[in-house]
């Protein structure tokens, strides 16, 4: 694959790289959107979830 | 090093991962249609194939960057642990794959031939290895 400097047309290659830019930040938005949802957020969680302890406290203090 | 990782993701390993991953996944969908149309296999009327292949040379470039960070950040944090196998050995044949191709591009010109098929090979590992990690924790699976 050779690259013909000279017949670059700078528009083009302008817009080709505005296109690569935006897919780069469209990405990005995405993927912390969707991170910030809550997808992936149980991989660092080790307590078996936070609901049955909620539960459990509930539970405790009707006994009380 | 792990600690240095850990400071710089502000504790967030995973998710700056999957963020870079993802990136240098959407490129890559993105550099099958400029190299397509740097062939000549595709020709649209507001896109000449030497801008395609300038744009694909400068847009594999920052793959490249996106993909060595990824993986620093995989073998220094995570290492080879037992988990994630397929994803150890697509990450690894993608690294190798990869030197390989930019070796053909910079030094050996007579092996050029080979540049699709090292280019498509790059593309399904890239696609396996972002499946298997990022694909996977974003889908929820964990």
């Amino acid at each position: 694959m050779s690259v013909d400097r000279e017949r670059i047309a700078p528009r083009q290659l302008l817009g080709s790289i505005l296109v690569a830019l935006a897919i780069v930040a469209i990405v990005i938005v995405v993927v912390v959107a969707r991170l910030g949802t809550g997808t992936g957020e149980n991989r660092h969680d080790d307590s078996g979830g936070g609901k049955g302890k909620v539960e459990q406290r509930q539970s405790g203090d009707d006994g009380g | 090093m792990e600690q240095l990782i850990d400071d710089l993701t502000f504790g967030n390993v995973y998710e700056v991962k999957t963020v870079l991953a993802s990136v240098a996944a959407a490129l890559a969908v993105y550099q099958l249609l400029l190299i397509a149309v740097g062939y000549g296999k595709l020709r649209p009327r507001f896109l000449a194939s030497p801008a395609a292949s300038l744009t694909h040379r400068a847009s594999g470039d920052v793959i490249v960057v996106l993909v060595a960070i990824v993986a620093l950040t995989c073998l220094a944090h995570f290492g080879f642990d037992d988990h994630g196998r397929l994803h150890q050995v697509t990450g690894a044949l993608l690294i190798a794959v990869f030197a390989f191709k930019i070796a053909v591009i910079r030094w050996w010109h007579g092996l050029g031939r080979l540049l699709p098929l090292l280019g498509t090979c790059v593309f399904v590992l890239l696609a396996l290895t972002w499946l298997t990690s990022a694909g996977h924790f974003l889908g929820g699976g964990g």
